[in-house]
């Protein structure tokens, strides 16, 4: 049975991103897949209530089986067109009218504040960061050092970004406005993380 | 815990943040206009090259739904790019952007801290990056190093179009990337010692900040005892690159002894490369691998140990002329890609 919300997060993220980066590889579906979900978490939602999980591949980077059905579902309904040398996803104008429909549906409307917030990051911040700053959280640095498979966020990696984000909402508010914010300031952390570690 | 995470950069980051700035000044129109500029800057900044941004570049974007433009309104900024190149060499430009993405110009400056009061404007001078917003002023954080701004790093979805950046913005004059670390003097005559490291993780660097959908490794085992100086893998596709990086030209020691290095040196980095794909396509039957020979080449004409100065002629000898390979992989074969020369200039004396 297919999962309502993977289905619109398919489709609402790759509309963003395709304004922003033209056209989406699947693979950034599920990385701001994944940053939408942490901001769910900030704004103090269970993880468990995002209606699908998340997992990791070999390399250590995200990924969702619920999306990746969606994203095959998206493509054959003609909503998302795929290209076949690359696998580069574009919104078709067919997939504009679904998202038009889908948006106003269910919890649809609350889930679109997680996904502007991640999508709108990437005007602010390189793609490179945005995927390093993701790369750098404990699940995905352990997914890559045992090149293996495991869900996320971890307990423990959860731990991580409550503690994280309970700094960042001292400082921003956990009701603030616009999910951007956040976004944007706990993947410049994540990525000062990184450069101190290269050093 | 696999790492320890520092409290006050958190705090830190969230109070030099511009845009909670601009929430706070202007709302949620505030972010919408912020948002526009920022796309219209990050497409500016694809036609127009930053480093030459000889004084300063000042973007406008009011808040008011009239806006009366400085003259010409432009709906292409490619075309106002290349209208502003000139003044950019010389003197402060201010661009004025409306919200549906038109834009004009003006040659000079305008008071930033008066015409914020209702507007957001974006500041740009010597590498350092400012977003005012109702008076008020913040630095943009540049999370890269070696790039004058983030919204002029571009992405790529086609290794052979990074490797092609690589070239021109890095390699040809030793530019960003920490690839001005591969030279053992200021004029760019002799490579360091042992400059592939350094090479290397140039361009590892870069196609990890820049490449869509690929993850680089460095020294990436193929069998037990071969590592290719980077391994490129794609995320969403069955998909491998294989980059070895070779060099010619002259290298110097600490001691003052000079190594050269011409044409043998790329094809031996041909044979190389060649029997890493041979070994890979073992290693991963299921993955479309594909080779790439990047030759960074630095050879200057008539150069000994002792050569501080070089002339135009001597310097730029070898800038067209391309090195020959006598392998017939590097010609023929499929999953070969054609080599790719990069030439590094010299800072040549005037004869």
């Amino acid at each position: 049975m297919r999962n309502s919300e993977s289905y619109y997060d398919a489709l609402a993220i790759c509309a963003h991103l395709d304004q922003i980066l033209d056209s989406v590889a699947p693979s950034e579906v599920y990385i701001f897949a994944y940053l939408s979900c942490l901001l769910s978490v900030y704004r103090k939602q269970p993880v468990t209530d995002w209606g699908y999980r998340f997992g990791t591949i070999e390399d250590g980077y995200p990924y969702s089986a619920d999306l990746a059905q969606s994203i095959e579902d998206l493509v054959r309904a003609g909503y998302l067109q795929q290209n076949i040398e690359d696998g580069y996803l574009h919104v078709t104008p067919s997939g504009e009218k679904e998202l038009e429909w889908l948006q106003n549906l269910g919890n649809n409307a609350k889930r679109e504040e997680y996904i502007t917030g991640a999508c709108y990051s990437a005007l602010s911040l390189p793609l490179g960061v945005i995927r390093d700053a993701i790369d750098e959280s404990r699940d995905l640095h352990a997914a890559r050092a045992l090149s293996s498979t495991r869900h996320i966020p971890s307990s423990s990696g959860m731990q991580d970004i409550h503690d994280q984000f309970d700094i960042l909402s001292r400082s921003v508010g956990v009701d603030i406005e616009d999910l951007m914010i956040p976004a944007v300031v706990w993947l410049q952390f994540m990525s000062s993380i990184d450069k101190q570690q290269q050093k | 815990m696999m790492y320890e995470f520092d409290p006050n950069k958190i705090q830190l980051l969230a109070e030099a943040n511009v845009e909670a700035m601009v929430l706070r000044a202007f709302k949620r129109p505030g972010m919408d206009t912020l948002r526009a500029m920022y796309t219209s800057i990050r497409e500016l900044y694809a036609h127009l090259d930053a480093e030459l941004i000889a004084t300063e570049l000042i973007c406008i974007a009011p808040l008011d739904v009239s806006i009366n433009h400085f003259g010409k309104v432009y709906n292409n900024l490619q075309l106002l790019a290349k209208d502003i190149e000139f003044s950019l060499r010389s003197s402060s430009v201010t661009i004025m952007f409306s919200n549906n993405g038109n834009a004009s110009w003006q040659a000079g400056a305008i008071d930033m801290v008066v015409s914020s009061s209702n507007a957001i404007i974006y500041h740009y001078r010597n590498e350092e990056e400012l977003i005012f917003a109702k008076g008020k002023y913040k630095a943009l954080i540049n999370p890269m190093r070696n790039i004058v701004s983030m919204f002029a790093l571009p992405s790529f979805k086609k290794l052979e179009n990074a490797l092609d950046s690589f070239k021109r913005t890095v390699v040809r004059h030793s530019h960003g990337f920490n690839f001005e670390n591969v030279w053992a003097e200021r004029n760019k005559i002799h490579f360091c010692n042992k400059p592939e490291a350094q090479m290397r993780d140039s361009l590892y660097e870069f196609l990890r900040t820049t490449f869509r959908d690929a993850t680089p490794r460095k020294e990436a085992v193929v069998d037990s005892s071969h590592p290719v100086d980077i391994m490129l893998t794609w995320i969403s596709t069955p998909r491998v690159a294989l980059i070895e990086v070779k060099w010619v030209g002259d290298s110097m020691t600490p001691a003052g002894k000079m190594t050269s290095y011409r044409d043998a040196r790329g094809r031996a980095g041909a044979k190389q490369l060649e029997d890493y794909l041979d070994k890979n396509a073992q290693q991963v039957p299921l993955h479309i691998s594909k080779g790439y020979l990047v030759v960074v080449d630095g050879r200057r004409r008539g150069v000994d140990e002792k050569t501080t100065k070089i002339s135009y002629a001597d310097g730029m000898h070898y800038a067209e002329l391309e090195l020959v390979y006598d392998s017939p992989a590097a010609t023929t074969r499929i999953d070969f890609a054609p080599p790719i020369r990069m030439f590094a200039e010299p800072i040549c004396n005037q004869a």
